[in-house]
């Protein structure tokens, strides 16, 4: 069994990015990772190596991110009570008022800011295979796993993401 | 492929580098970790050994029983216990206690 200290320093790096890619918030990345790791900690005796710790880990941290994303979403509101109805909280499009990714350079930063808008505008599955495929750089078979989806499915959501992200591409040039 | 790459929304990706943590986390996450195992020690909980913390409950809920039912039999032997429960102790006190000896004939005579 491998010690928390020795599993952190395999799965911190892709845990933070996971999270930073979701959430573009350097605090909030870091207080994910945090909930990430207390919950491996925590759960460790509960983790059936049914699937192998990083495709565990990273599905703790696909989640935690979603559900801060969630949070933030309602507060930034003022809908608190909101954020336990996922149906009111999950089509509502991200504002990047606090964009603060250290993983984009400055000549970039207002580009990908309008592409982090529009990923935020997808359906959340969508969002989710997406960052973990082409910003990640996962195996889909990985993602698929972690998703607990088919590679096919992985495929499908790949695909419906970059039809809809061309969309808000040609729409963004047509104006 | 270079046009297609200009077109794909996806090739943005690859713009977003990789980063790394700040090295401060980890020591956050230890403290965070100390401060729970410290939390629970106080209420009880043995880290590691909650059967310890769930059998000991049982013990106290005991105690409150036990207290409660002593308080009972204290409340009920003390006060009004020897007029209630014991017939001869009734007898004794009526007998005893009444310093009208008319009264205490007519007791006699019934």
């Amino acid at each position: 069994m491998q010690s928390l200290e020795e599993i952190y320093r395999q799965y911190a790096n892709r845990v933070y990015n996971i999270a930073l890619n979701h959430l573009r918030n350097v605090e909030d990345a870091e207080e994910v990772v945090q909930d990430v790791f207390l919950a491996v900690h925590e759960k460790a005796m509960q983790f059936e190596g049914k699937s192998t710790l990083g495709t565990w880990i990273y599905r703790i941290a696909v989640n935690r991110s979603l559900d801060k994303l969630k949070s933030r979403s309602a507060q930034k509101r003022g809908w608190g009570v909101l954020q336990y109805f996922d149906v009111f909280t999950q089509w509502v499009p991200q504002q990047n008022t606090e964009f603060n990714h250290p993983g984009v350079a400055l000549e970039y930063k207002e580009t990908l800011q309008q592409w982090f808008g529009w990923i935020d505008q997808l359906p959340e599955k969508q969002r989710t295979a997406l960052i973990l495929v082409r910003l990640e750089g996962l195996e889909i078979s990985e993602v698929a796993q972690i998703m607990n989806i088919s590679v096919k499915a992985v495929d499908a959501l790949l695909s419906r993401a970059r039809k809809k992200l061309l969309k808000f591409s040609q729409k963004s040039e047509g104006k | 492929m270079r046009k297609y790459q200009d077109n794909d929304p996806l090739a943005m990706a690859s713009r977003v580098n990789r980063v790394e943590i700040s090295p401060f986390v980890f020591s956050r996450i230890v403290a965070k970790i100390d401060a729970r195992r410290e939390a629970m020690s106080v209420q009880g909980f043995d880290a590691g050994a909650q059967r310890v913390n769930s059998n000991s409950t049982v013990p106290l809920a005991w105690t409150f029983v036990a207290v409660f039912l002593l308080l009972l039999e204290v409340i009920a032997f003390s006060g009004v216990s020897p007029s209630i429960h014991d017939p001869e102790a009734d007898t004794v006190n009526l007998l005893g206690d009444f310093v009208n000896q008319t009264e205490q004939l007519y007791v006699y005579e019934n």
